[in-house]
C-alpha cells in the first residue's frame, strides 16, 4: 500500500514541478477558443518582462460566469472572449475598470458597443448559414436569398441549426431572425421553419459534423448554421491542398448575426499598468494580424491586414443582423424560453 | 498457564457468555462440550484475542493478556472448517506462521517437512489446498497450527467436518500428535464421545454458563442437571415424587425407587426427574428397586445388547445387557440405587 | 474495545478528510451561493413545469437505460465467467473500451456507421434497394438508450462476471443434481449469489445515467432535457444559481436516496465464499446449444460494441478522395506529432497524451489507495461501512457542471490558482474512480471468510501482514479491475476536466474537443487519429492488467509442479 501512496505522491510531484512558479505575471481570463501565437505574446512578455498566465475557462458564457463570481476578489487582471450577446451581463454585473486605449481610434465606431470604453472590440465575426456547393450544384437548387426562401418546400428539411440555450452560433442565429422579424414576429418565422423540417441539435459539432453534408460526417442537411469563415476554415485544414472551398455562407440582408468579441481590464487589477499595455497589445496591429488564422474572427483594427484565406474564401455579409446589446441582455432569457417552448414541443 | 476470569459477552443482544471462568494446566488437555451455538467458538475467539469480550480478563501465567493482540499470544487456532489460504500450496500455508516469525528459509523448509512428516501427508507440499479432501485438509490445518509451535492450542470442531469413517480414523491420528505435544490444549466440541477420547478435564457450556467441570467419568456418572444427563446419552428419565428421605425413595408410576443422593433438595412430595443410566439395570436380581417391563426389542451393539423395554405407563427405556432378551417377554428390571440419578 | 467499535479510523479518516476537502466543502461552497442568491434576488426564471419535466425523464432514461444494459449485460458475464474461448481477451479489453471514449466521437463512431449516410445504411440500403436509410435514430429515445448501453455494458459485465468466476461451478452442479432445471439453477442459486455484484453494477450504471450529460447532448437532441443539462443550461447560459443549485439538490437528492436504498438492499445479500483463485470454473462450450449461445453473443457484443470503435478508427485511416472512393493515408496520425501554428495551447498532440497518462496514473493509484482505505477501515463496522460507501458514491451522482463551478469557487479563486488548478485534475478523476474502486474491491473484501483472516491473525499476523499476505492477494483481481477503470474513467472523463485544464497541458480528450471545434477534414481527421491513440493507449494498458494477472496465476501453478 505503501508503494501506491509512494507513486502517487511523486506523480503528484512531477506534475508539480511542471508548472513552476513566475515572479511577475499577468493573468488574462478567456474562454477556450481563444488561440494566438507564441511569438506575438513572446514579444509582449519580453518587451514588459512579464509572463502572461491564461486562464481559460470554458466557453465564452463560463467564462464570463467566473468574473461575475470572484468580481469581488478578481483572479485575473483582463477579461477577453465576452461577445455581444453576453456585453450587457458583463457591463451590468459591473466587471470592468474602463479605459480610453489610445488604439481606439483605430477601430471603427460600429464595434465600439460601450460608449464608456469598459469593454473594447478586439475582434468580429458571423455567424452565417453555410452550404455545401456540391449539393446544390448537383441538384439544381438555387441558392436562398433570405430568411423567407427557407420557408420553401424545395428546401424542406435542409437546413439544421442549434439550441440557443446550448450554443452560441444557436443563439447567434436566433438573435438574426429577432433582427429580421422582430421581437413580435420571429417566432412566426420559427414555427414556418419547423414546419419546413428544420432540424435542431445542442452543439455546434453535432450539426457540423454528424448533420452537415458538406463535412466528413456525411450528414443529410445541405445547409448548417456555422460561421461566415468556415468555408475559409475548411480549405485551411483541409487534408489536400484545395482551390475552393466546398462550402460558402448565405449572406442575404439580416442572415448573418455579427458576433464582436471585447476586452475588458477587470475590477480590481492590481496591475492596472500591465493590463492596459495588455488591452494596447490585443488592438495593435501584430495581434490583429494575427487573430484571422488563429481564432478565424476578424480583426477590429482596420489597420490590420488580412490573410489571403479569408479575403479569397469568406463572404462578408453587405448588412450583418444587429440587435443593441441592452435589447439583447434584457430579453435573451424569455427569447431562448420562448423559442423553446415553441421548437421543442 | 491460562487463565480465564468472568468473561462476558452478548451476542445480537443476548447473553451468550455470562461469567465464565476456567483454567487450563500445562500439558492438560480441556474438552469444552456444549451444544452448537453456544458460544464455544466465540469463546475460544476471545481466548485467541480475535474478538473483543465485554468484561473479563484471559490471563497466561498469572499475567493478564487481555490487551495483546492476537498475533502476539501465539494460541494456535484450528478452525472447524480449516481456513486454509486458498491461494497459497500446502507447503506455503504451513510455512505461513514460522514466516510470522521471521523464521530463516532453510528452517522453514525442514520444519514444513517435519510438519508434513507428522500429519503423515509427506508428499503433499506442492499441491494447492484447494485440492485437497476434507480429511487432507483437515491435517494440513493441524500441520499448519502446530508448526509455529504455540504456547496453547485451541482446536474448534477439528473432525466436525468429517464422515464418520474418517472421523475415527483421524481422531486415533490427532491423539497421537496431541499427546506428543506435551502443551495445554483447548478442544471444543458437540460431540460428547469426542470429548471422552480427548479430554483430561471437561467443561460443560450451556446457556451461557460453565455448568459442571470435572474429568470425562465424573461427568459422565454425575451429570448435575437432567439436561446435562441426557445430554451425556442418558435417556431413560422417569418423573416421581419423594416419599422417604432417609433411605431416599421415589415413588413414580412404575413402582418405589430407592437412590442413592440427590442433587438439589428433596423433601417429603416434592416431584423429581430420575435418571437411570443404560448400565443400571438387571434382570431381577434384588429384592427392591424393581420396575416391571416388556421387552421390545433387543439391538446388537458389538459388545452387548440395547434392550429397549415398554414400562406399566406405556413410556420407553433402554438398559445395556450382555446378552439379548426376547421380544414380548416380560421381565422385572432391578436398578443399582447407587446409579440412579436424581434431580429435586 | 472501542477500536473495533469505530472501525479503523486510522485508515478510513484519510479518505473522509480527503471527500470533505474536495468534495464536499467546494460542492458546500456552490449550494450555499446559490441559496444566499436565491435570498436576495428570488428564484427568477422559476418554472415548476421545467423541474419536473427533468427530474421525469432524468428517470425515466435512466432507469430504462440500466434496465437495458443490466439485462444484457448478464448474458455478457456469463461468458466471460464460465467460457474459454478463442479471442476472449480481446472482447473483454474491447468491451471496456467505449468507456474511455469522449461522447463527441462515439458520436462520429456511431454517424459513420448508422448516420444516414453510414455504411450499415448505405449496406442496407443498396442490399434492399430502400431510398431512405432504414436506420434513423439521431435524436430520439433510441439513441440516448444505445448510446448508455455502449458505454456502460462493460460495467456489468466485468463486475458481474468477476463474481460469477468466484462461484464455484459446483455449487450450480450440485443444484443440478438436485433436479434443478438450468433455469431455476440461475434463478435460486446463481442469481442471490451474485445479486451483490449485479446490485453494485446497477448502481454504478444508475448513477453514470442518471447524470449523463454529453451522450444526451449530442445523441439525444434538444428535445430531451434532463437534470443535467438543464443545470448546464440554467449556470452556462442564464447564469441563473439560485436555480441551477436548487436543480442540483434535487439531482443529488436522488442520487442520495437511490444509492441508499441500493446500498442498503445490497449489504443484507452478502454471503461469505470461500474464494476460488484458479479459473477453475472456467470451461470451452459444448454441445450445440453452447457453441451457438458463445458464437452468437461473441459476434453480439462485436456489432454493438466493436463496430463502432472500427468505424472511427476507419476514419482516422482511410480519407474519401473527390472521386468517392476511399485510401489510406497516415496523414492524420503523421499530425499529431506537430504543432504547424507553433501557436500557444497548440501543444504537438501528442503531448495531450503524456498528460494524460500521467494524471491517469496519479488518479487511478490514488483512488486505489483510498479504495482501499476506506473498504479496510470501515470493514469491522457494517454501519460505518455503509455510511462511508453511501458518501463516496455521491460525486458520481453529481452534476460535473456544478463540480466545475464548486472547485472553481473553492480554490480556483486566487491570484496563484491558475499554476497549480490543473493538480485538480486528477484529484476530481479520483473522486469520480473512487466509487467503482470501492464497489469492485469492497464485495471482494467482504467474501473473504473471516476464518481466513483470524487464522493469519493466530498464526502470529499483524493486521498489516494479514492485508498483505492474505486479503491483498485474495482480492488482486478486483484491485486490478478497478485500477483499470480508475485509469480508462481519467482517460476519458471530459466534464470535470474541462473546467479544471490548463490550455498549454490538454488531455487527450480535451484535445479530441478542440479539434472537433472548427471545420476541416484535417481537423476530424486529427480528432478521430486522436481517439485511436486514446483506444490503443487504454487497450494496451488494460492487455498489461490482465498479463500481471495472469502472470501471477501462472506462479501459483509452476510453485504446484515445483
Amino acid at each position: 500500500m505503501k508503494k501506491y501512496l509512494l507513486l502517487g505522491v511523486m506523480i503528484l510531484a512531477v506534475a508539480l514541478c511542471a508548472c513552476k512558479a513566475e515572479p511577475a505575471a499577468l493573468t488574462v481570463m478567456t474562454h477556450d477558443s481563444f488561440v494566438v501565437s507564441d511569438d506575438v505574446i513572446a514579444q509582449f512578455e519580453k518587451e514588459n518582462n512579464v509572463k502572461v498566465n491564461f486562464l481559460l475557462s470554458g466557453d465564452a458564457g463560463s467564462a464570463l460566469n467566473r468574473a461575475i463570481l470572484s468580481k469581488d476578489a478578481p483572479v485575473a487582471d483582463v477579461l477577453y472572449g465576452v461577445d455581444n450577446t453576453f456585453l450587457s451581463r458583463a457591463l451590468d454585473e459591473g466587471v470592468y475598470e474602463a479605459y480610453a486605449s489610445p488604439l481606439l481610434s483605430r477601430i471603427p465606431d460600429e464595434f465600439k458597443l460601450d460608449p464608456q470604453n469598459r469593454a473594447l472590440p478586439v475582434d468580429y465575426g458571423d455567424v452565417c448559414i453555410n452550404y455545401e456547393k456540391a449539393y446544390f450544384q448537383q441538384h439544381n437548387l438555387a441558392i436562398p436569398q433570405s430568411f423567407e426562401d427557407l420557408t420553401k418546400p424545395e428546401y424542406t428539411g435542409m437546413l439544421v441549426t442549434e439550441n440557443p440555450a446550448t450554443s452560441s452560433t444557436g443563439l447567434a442565429f436566433l438573435l438574426a431572425t429577432i433582427a429580421e422579424y422582430g421581437p413580435d414576429g420571429y417566432l412566426g418565422y420559427w414555427q414556418r421553419l419547423k414546419d419546413n423540417g428544420l432540424v435542431v441539435v445542442n452543439d455546434w459539432n453535432t450539426a457540423y459534423y454528424t448533420n452537415f453534408s458538406g463535412s466528413t460526417g456525411k450528414g443529410a442537411q445541405p445547409m448548417v448554421v456555422s460561421y461566415g469563415t468556415s468555408p475559409a476554415v475548411e480549405v485551411v485544414y483541409a487534408e489536400k491542398k484545395l482551390d475552393e472551398s466546398p462550402t460558402a455562407s448565405l449572406v442575404g440582408r439580416n442572415m448573418c448575426f455579427r458576433q464582436i468579441e471585447f476586452v475588458g481590464i477587470l475590477k480590481g487589477t492590481k496591475q492596472r499598468a500591465l493590463a492596459e499595455k495588455f488591452v494596447d497589445f490585443m488592438l495593435d496591429k501584430a495581434f490583429q494580424e494575427d487573430i484571422p488564422m488563429n481564432m478565424f474572427m476578424f480583426p477590429a483594427n482596420s489597420n490590420a491586414a488580412l490573410p489571403r484565406e479569408f479575403t479569397d474564401y469568406v463572404q462578408v455579409p453587405e448588412q450583418p443582423a444587429a440587435l443593441a446589446p441592452e435589447a439583447i441582455g434584457q430579453n435573451r432569457d424569455s427569447w431562448i424560453e420562448a423559442w423553446r417552448q415553441l421548437i421543442l414541443q | 498457564m491460562l487463565e480465564i476470569s468472568r468473561i462476558r459477552k452478548h451476542y445480537d443482544g443476548q447473553l451468550l457468555l455470562d461469567d465464565i471462568s476456567f483454567s487450563v494446566g500445562e500439558s492438560e488437555t480441556v474438552c469444552l462440550l456444549g451444544p452448537s451455538g453456544g458460544g464455544k467458538s466465540t469463546l475460544l475467539r476471545i481466548i485467541a484475542g480475535l474478538e473483543e469480550m465485554e468484561s473479563g480478563r484471559v490471563l497466561w501465567d498469572g499475567q493478564d493478556i487481555s490487551d495483546v493482540p492476537a498475533h502476539s499470544r501465539r494460541f494456535g487456532l484450528m478452525f472447524q472448517d480449516y481456513a486454509l489460504f486458498p491461494h497459497m500450496s500446502v507447503s506455503q500455508n504451513i510455512a505461513f506462521g514460522l514466516r510470522m516469525q521471521n523464521v530463516e528459509t532453510g528452517e522453514i523448509q525442514k520444519r514444513v517437512a517435519e510438519a508434513l512428516e507428522l500429519v503423515n501427508m509427506p508428499r503433499f507440499g506442492g499441491r494447492r489446498v484447494t485440492d485437497l479432501s476434507g480429511g487432507e485438509q483437515q491435517r494440513i490445518a493441524l500441520a499448519r497450527a502446530l508448526v509455529a509451535r504455540p504456547r496453547l492450542l485451541m482446536l474448534d470442531e477439528p473432525l466436525g467436518a468429517l464422515d464418520r469413517a474418517l472421523r475415527e480414523q483421524l481422531s486415533a491420528d490427532l491423539w497421537q500428535v496431541l499427546d506428543r505435544m506435551d502443551i495445554p490444549v483447548i478442544y471444543v466440541t458437540h460431540d460428547q464421545q469426542e470429548a471422552f477420547a480427548f479430554a483430561d478435564r471437561m467443561l460443560i457450556l450451556h446457556d451461557g454458563r460453565i455448568l459442571q467441570s470435572g474429568t470425562p467419568q465424573e461427568i459422565y456418572s454425575r451429570p448435575v442437571t437432567p439436561w446435562l444427563a441426557e445430554f451425556m446419552g442418558h435417556r431413560n428419565a422417569i418423573n416421581g415424587e419423594v416419599v422417604s428421605l432417609q433411605p431416599l425413595q421415589i415413588q413414580t408410576e412404575c413402582g418405589l425407587l430407592e437412590c442413592g443422593r440427590a442433587f438439589g433438595q428433596p423433601a417429603i412430595g416434592k416431584k423429581v426427574t430420575l435418571v437411570l443410566p443404560a448400565d443400571a439395570a438387571r434382570v431381577a436380581d434384588r429384592s427392591k428397586n424393581l420396575l416391571r417391563a416388556q421387552v421390545c426389542r433387543a439391538q446388537f451393539q458389538g459388545a452387548g445388547y440395547s434392550v429397549e423395554f415398554r414400562l406399566a405407563n406405556g413410556q420407553e427405556m433402554a438398559f445395556f445387557f450382555p446378552e439379548a432378551l426376547p421380544a414380548g417377554k416380560q421381565v422385572t428390571l432391578s436398578i443399582r440405587p447407587q446409579a440412579i440419578l436424581c434431580y429435586a | 474495545m472501542n477500536r473495533r467499535r469505530a472501525g479503523r479510523p486510522a485508515l478510513w479518516l484519510l479518505p473522509l478528510a480527503f471527500l470533505l476537502v474536495f468534495y464536499f466543502y467546494p460542492l458546500g461552497r456552490v449550494l450555499a451561493l446559490s441559496f444566499s442568491q436565491w435570498v436576495s434576488k428570488g428564484l427568477a426564471g422559476w418554472n415548476w413545469a421545467v423541474v419536473r419535466d427533468a427530474v421525469g425523464f432524468t428517470l425515466y432514461q435512466a432507469a430504462l437505460s440500466t434496465l437495458l444494459t443490466v439485462l444484457l449485460g448478464l448474458p455478457a458475464a456469463y461468458l466471460f465467467a464460465r467460457f474459454q474461448f478463442r479471442g476472449k481477451e480481446f472482447l473483454r479489453v474491447a468491451t471496456t473500451l467505449p468507456f474511455i471514449l469522449p461522447t463527441v466521437v462515439v458520436a462520429a463512431g456511431f454517424n459513420a456507421l448508422i448516420g444516414p449516410r453510414g455504411w450499415l445504411n448505405l449496406l442496407l440500403m443498396g442490399a434492399f434497394h430502400l431510398a431512405q436509410p432504414p436506420i434513423a435514430i439521431q435524436n430520439t429515445l433510441a439513441a440516448i438508450l444505445l448510446a448508455h448501453v455502449f458505454y456502460n455494458l462493460s460495467i456489468v459485465i466485468r463486475t458481474v462476471a468477476a463474481a460469477w468466476e468466484g462461484i464455484d461451478a459446483r455449487l450450480e452442479n450440485a443444484a443440478r443434481t438436485l433436479g434443478a432445471s438450468p433455469f431455476r439453477v440461475l434463478h435460486e442459486v446463481t442469481l442471490p449469489l451474485l445479486r451483490p455484484a449485479i446490485l453494485s453494477a446497477l448502481l454504478l450504471v444508475f448513477l453514470f445515467d442518471f447524470t449523463s450529460f454529453g451522450v444526451i447532448l449530442m445523441m439525444g437532441g434538444p428535445q430531451f432535457t434532463t437534470l443535467e443539462v438543464e443545470i448546464y443550461i440554467q449556470t452556462m447560459q442564464f447564469l441563473n444559481l439560485p436555480l441551477a443549485g436548487l436543480l442540483a439538490l434535487i439531482q443529488l437528492a436522488f442520487c442520495m436516496l437511490i444509492t441508499g436504498t441500493l446500498i442498503g438492499t445490497g449489504r443484507s445479500m452478502d454471503v461469505p465464499l470461500m474464494p476460488r483463485v484458479r479459473q477453475e470454473n472456467l470451461r470451452g462450450a459444448r454441445g450445440f446449444t453452447e457453441k451457438i449461445f458463445v458464437v452468437g453473443l461473441s459476434a453480439f457484443l462485436i456489432i454493438l460494441l466493436v463496430l463502432p470503435l472500427l468505424a472511427l478508427t476507419a476514419q482516422a485511416f482511410f480519407i474519401q478522395s473527390e472521386a468517392g472512393g476511399w485510401h489510406f493515408s497516415l496523414t492524420f496520425f503523421r499530425q499529431l506529432f506537430l504543432n504547424p501554428r507553433s501557436s500557444i495551447f497548440y501543444v504537438p498532440p501528442i503531448t495531450a497524451l503524456r498528460n494524460s497518462l500521467l494524471y491517469a496514473l496519479a488518479a487511478s493509484s490514488l483512488a486505489l489507495v483510498l479504495g482501499m482505505l476506506v473498504a479496510l477501515g470501515a470493514s469491522s463496522n457494517s454501519r460505518l461501512n455503509r455510511w462511508l460507501d453511501w458518501l463516496v458514491m455521491l460525486p458520481l451522482g453529481t452534476s460535473a457542471v456544478t463540480f466545475g463551478l464548486a472547485l472553481f469557487l473553492a480554490f480556483g479563486m486566487s491570484v496563484s490558482a491558475p499554476r497549480w488548478y490543473p493538480l485538480l485534475i486528477p484529484l476530481a478523476h479520483a473522486l469520480i474512480a473512487l466509487p467503482f474502486v470501492l464497489r469492485l474491491i469492497e464485495p471482494a473484501l467482504r467474501s473473504i471468510p473471516p476464518n481466513l483472516k483470524w487464522a493469519a491473525a493466530t498464526l502470529g499476523a499483524s493486521p498489516r501482514r494479514v492485508w498483505r499476505e492474505v486479503e491483498l492477494p485474495i482480492i488482486r483481481r478486483a484491485a486490478a479491475t478497478a485500477f483499470v477503470y480508475a485509469f480508462a474513467i481519467s482517460l476519458g472523463e471530459f466534464g470535470a476536466t474541462s473546467f479544471l485544464t490548463r490550455p498549454d497541458i490538454p488531455t487527450l480528450p480535451i484535445a479530441v474537443y478542440r479539434y472537433l471545434s472548427l471545420p476541416g477534414t484535417l481537423n476530424f481527421g486529427q480528432a478521430m487519429a486522436m481517439a485511436v491513440v486514446l483506444l490503443v493507449v487504454c487497450a494496451a494498458s488494460m492487455f498489461l492488467v490482465d498479463r500481471l494477472q495472469l502472470s501471477f496465476n501462472i506462479k501459483e501453478e509452476t510453485r504446484k509442479h515445483a
